[in-house]
């Protein structure tokens, strides 16, 4: 009975997941073939002439009716056929393949430090709010929800890489600079791999300002959430009871009402994990860092529709899949829900 | 002492009330003054946004220029001003069509509920599970790069939330008394929908529509920082920035003053909306 | 007399939040082994006076008093190290609301082995269980490691006496223990902490609203009213020979199984209190003029302490009043 309902549960995420899937592929579907007026006259780019437009028609099967085209779209995508991108000359998934850990780069980084710190600031904040650090995180916390990301970014690198020039202005680890391999795309992995602890000082230098500026742009978020929810915890009466046994009080802040909270907290930041591709583009174009982010600006400036098909479909899946493993994580925080299952 | 404790407690009282009442005042002025700049720029600023001069391209922040000039030679000060239409202006647009939107299939979904309220819903799940930012780049990339594209993303990115939240309080306020009165007298569904349900919602959206000017202001720039917005000359607050990339090095007040613009707007616009949903509890 | 376990004198206490005082000044003491019930309606103050004695509304509000001793040592002045300590070893608490006062994500025995050492908790681990199974637990061993909510709100409560029993205290604070649960429970709760009390020899401040509970435990009881003292005295006395008019008020509510239900008609007419005079002149059916005027100061009359300038005429003056009143429903 209790596995029939497991299984049922999990069939029914499953389906949830496969119907978002299918719908942010109709979307873009719609996005690329139905919203432009000529999308063959996009995509032969703004120098092509009549024929050349003829021509791209043809090849990409855009003469034909838009519910045929439709079909040939689904069953190209899922055999993993995502076309190729016209200012690279290549199939989009190379790219993809090769863009995207240059920005899991930025992205995990990122992720581990807010997810951390902002647990931990908003910890304090709940904690001691009269103290001067919860002040300043009241008002700073304010403003780093209101600073637009590519904005602080430009600050970054007024400050730091033109004023100081303690660190560069844009750019990844040039592999070529230090002749290592590329096992992986992430620049500071690679140079560990490589054993090259030259190569990784340029790594970790150039990751400094795009990573600081991500963070900036997400801790806030995650601090104000925690601070919210475990205040809220705080007040509730087993927190008492836990006082009145003589709990030190860290560890009812941690154990007991930090662990009651963490369930919207880990909800948002699976979120954040989503909305951290956003920032990445608008961070990789501030600091030309080679990633997914920088490839699909392009795509968008040029309007080269398969990668932003194929990106928009990378990164929705994405979500959908960290949100949905998010979901999965909450029996584990909350044994009710674990008895419930 | 416990005198003194009692009246600094209850003048405390009175007091938040107070700063609570001024606060509201304030805010009211605030956006009273960013309308007169909307609709009226010309009134404060000094120069053209669009004038050529070159000869003073790239100047520092002077008398004549308080924020200086761009690599156009115009006054960024005049900019920033007649941008505020473009920005700020856009972004209430968005919020208050995405907010209507929102509050119209939200109410309708949660009064009849049935089959409407099912594919409405699951309409609006679908749309929330998309990452907001990369789904409104790729419409307006798709829209075709102009202001227009980027206002119709934003509101078609937006409306979903406004949606699921009215629902939510449709469903509550469906079955208080009322409701029920009004129907006993033979109110249409029509006339309970708009005239005794929607205006309850009112406060809780206008506490969101608030915060999210805010963040819509900073979506808006950042598509028009990726040129998927506002297009030059246009003196759009994220375009500015975007075409201040490449001065960066030696023009450090060309980026800085319109992203101080978006940073002031932003951080009141959702100041108020934290001091009023807190002002409700 | 010997020396009391606890001392209370002129506690004050305020919540940041009010503008009245919760408690006004009152003092009380607890003789080693021997139980003090707490009565008062909702708003008395006697909740926060149990919660003050333990140090548990620090930041909710305004605590004074002249001195709470405590094993002589005066509780207000201790750090906060001294002060789990004390928690922990010297006092136990048992709250009202099982259900809240529980971490619902959290097994029972990790709560409440929570307050100790690692090198001490399989030793307390084992006492727990030993506790448990006395206070009424089947199956101790494996109900320490399931989770509350999987349990009754008599089991939560029963945990809860065993957690606090736990660290060998010698007073326990119980704030409506009961209350909270069916009635049935309650009796059985009620004989169970009172049959524990005297065999671990434990000092017990009960607090209640029901006289009838403390009726049942307490050897002497302590009557509250908006935050002072009314009247203080064994609990017979004061229950047979009720010298305050609140407190024969409060024993006329209690339904009584055999009798006719007594209406009464004093407790809804309220008028404006005078902040000179007694606490209980706004709702009282005796009130004179003095009683607005002047406030009666606790005085000791036979056995007990009472506050109320006709505390000589009162039983008089009632029953002839009820003679009138009584009527059957």
């Amino acid at each position: 009975m209790n596995k029939f309902k497991r299984i049922r549960k999990f069939a029914q995420r499953f389906s949830w997941m496969l119907l978002v899937v299918w719908a942010s592929l109709t979307l873009t579907f719609i996005l690329s073939r139905v919203i432009p007026a000529d999308p063959a006259r996009l995509a032969a780019g703004l120098q092509a002439g009549p024929e050349q437009v003829l021509e791209v028609r043809k090849a990409l099967g855009l003469d034909k009716p838009l519910i045929v085209q439709y079909f040939t779209y689904l069953k190209d995508i899922l055999r993993l056929d995502l076309g190729d991108s016209i200012q690279t000359r290549q199939p989009v998934l190379d790219d993809i393949l090769r863009y995207l850990p240059v920005t899991l780069e930025l992205v995990f980084l990122s992720f581990f430090i807010y997810a951390i710190l902002g647990v931990l600031f908003g910890v304090l904040w709940a904690r001691f709010p009269r103290n001067i650090f919860s002040k300043f995180l009241s008002f700073s916390s304010i403003l780093g929800v209101a600073m637009p990301v590519f904005w602080v970014g430009l600050l970054l690198q007024l400050i730091f890489a033109a004023k100081l020039q303690w660190l560069p202005l844009a750019g990844s680890l040039q592999y070529q600079d230090f002749d290592i391999t590329r096992y992986t795309g992430m620049g500071i992995l690679d140079s560990i791999l490589s054993w090259n602890s030259e190569a990784l000082r340029a790594a970790v230098l150039a990751v400094i300002l795009p990573v600081t500026t991500l963070v900036l742009s997400q801790i806030a978020i995650a601090t104000r959430l925690t601070k919210s929810t475990l205040e809220v915890e705080l007040r509730q009466h087993y927190v008492r009871t836990a006082r009145a046994r003589g709990v030190a009080e860290w560890k009812i802040t941690i154990f007991d009402a930090l662990r009651n909270a963490l369930n919207p907290v880990v909800t948002m930041l699976g979120l954040q994990f989503g909305w951290l591709f956003g920032g990445t583009i608008l961070v990789e174009v501030v600091f030309s860092w080679p990633g997914l982010g920088l490839y699909s600006f392009n795509a968008f400036r040029t309007f080269d529709y398969n990668p932003i098909l194929a990106i928009t479909l990378v990164v929705t899946v994405t979500f959908v899949v960290v949100n949905e493993l998010v979901a999965l994580l909450y029996p584990l925080l909350d044994p009710k829900l674990r008895e419930r299952k | 002492m416990i005198r003194l404790r009692a009246k600094i407690s209850s003048s405390r009282g009175q007091s938040t009330n107070i700063s609570h009442k001024v606060g509201t005042w304030s805010f009211s002025a605030f956006v009273i003054l960013l309308l007169t700049v909307i609709f009226f720029p010309g009134l404060f600023a000094p120069y053209d946004p669009l004038e050529l001069d070159v000869i003073n391209r790239l100047q520092a922040p002077s008398k004549a220029h308080l924020f200086g000039t761009d690599e156009g030679g115009r006054d960024i000060f005049s900019r920033v001003l007649y941008g505020t239409k473009d920005s700020v202006g856009a972004s209430m647009v968005i919020v208050l069509m995405a907010s209507g939107t929102g509050t119209i299939l939200g109410a309708i979904a949660g009064w009849f509920g049935g089959r409407i309220d099912f594919y409405l819903m699951r309409m609006v799940d679908v749309f929330l599970s998309f990452p907001y930012l990369v789904l409104a780049m790729a419409l307006a990339a798709s829209l075709g790069r102009d202001m227009r594209s980027a206002i119709l993303a934003l509101i078609l990115v937006w409306w979903p939330s406004y949606a699921r939240m009215v629902r939510g309080q449709v469903l509550s306020i469906k079955e208080r008394l009322f409701i029920r009165a009004a129907r006993t007298v033979g109110a249409s569904n029509f006339q309970i929908l708009f005239w005794h349900i929607i205006p309850h919602t009112y406060r809780t959206v206008g506490v969101r529509a608030s915060m999210d000017v805010g963040y819509v202001l900073i979506s808006l720039t950042g598509l028009s920082f990726l040129g998927l917005g506002a297009q030059n000359p246009s003196p759009e607050w994220g375009l500015m920035i975007s075409n201040a990339r490449s001065y960066v090095l030696a023009s450090w007040w060309y980026s800085v003053f319109p992203g101080i613009a978006i940073l002031l707007v932003v951080s009141l616009f959702i100041y108020a909306a934290d001091r009023f949903s807190g002002a409700e509890r | 007399m010997s020396t009391p376990l606890l001392s209370v004198k002129n506690l004050e206490v305020r919540y940041l939040s009010a503008t009245a005082k919760a408690v006004k000044g009152i003092s009380f003491e607890i003789q080693p082994a021997t139980c003090l019930a707490i009565v008062g309606e909702s708003g008395s103050g006697k909740s926060t006076t149990a919660l003050a004695i333990a140090r548990l509304l620090e930041n909710s509000a305004n605590t004074k008093a002249s001195e709470i001793l405590f094993e002589g040592k005066n509780i207000l002045n201790a750090s906060k190290k001294e002060l789990r300590k004390l928690r922990r070893e010297r006092i136990g608490i048992v709250f009202q609301d099982p259900i809240a006062s529980w971490n619902l994500s959290r097994k029972v025995g990790t709560q409440l082995l929570d307050a100790f050492d690692k090198s001490e908790r399989p030793e307390r681990r084992e006492k727990l269980i030993h506790f448990m199974e006395k206070v009424g637990i089947d199956k101790a061993a494996q109900v320490i490691d399931m989770y509350p909510y999987m349990l009754s709100g008599g089991m939560m409560q029963r945990a809860m006496i065993a957690g606090a029993l736990l660290g060998n205290p010698v007073l326990l604070i119980a704030d409506e223990p009961t209350s909270a649960l069916d009635v049935t429970v309650q009796a059985d709760l009620l004989h169970l902490l009172s049959e524990l009390r005297k065999e671990q020899g434990l000092a017990m401040l009960l607090v209640s609203h029901n006289l009838a509970v403390v009726s049942q435990i307490a050897e002497r009881t302590v009557v509250m009213y908006s935050g002072e003292i009314v009247e203080e005295g064994p609990t017979s006395t004061l229950i047979n020979s009720s010298k305050h008019p609140y407190t024969v008020n409060l024993i006329r509510s209690m339904p009584a199984m055999d009798q006719p239900r007594k209406v009464n008609l004093y407790t809804n007419e309220v008028r404006n209190a005078s902040s000179e005079g007694c606490v209980y002149a706004n709702r009282c059916p005796l009130v004179i003029p003095i009683c607005n005027s002047q406030k009666p100061e606790l005085q000791l009359i036979g056995e007990t302490n009472v506050a109320c300038h006709r505390h000589s005429e009162v039983k008089k003056l009632l029953e002839v009043s009820n003679g009138s009143i009584t009527s059957d429903s």
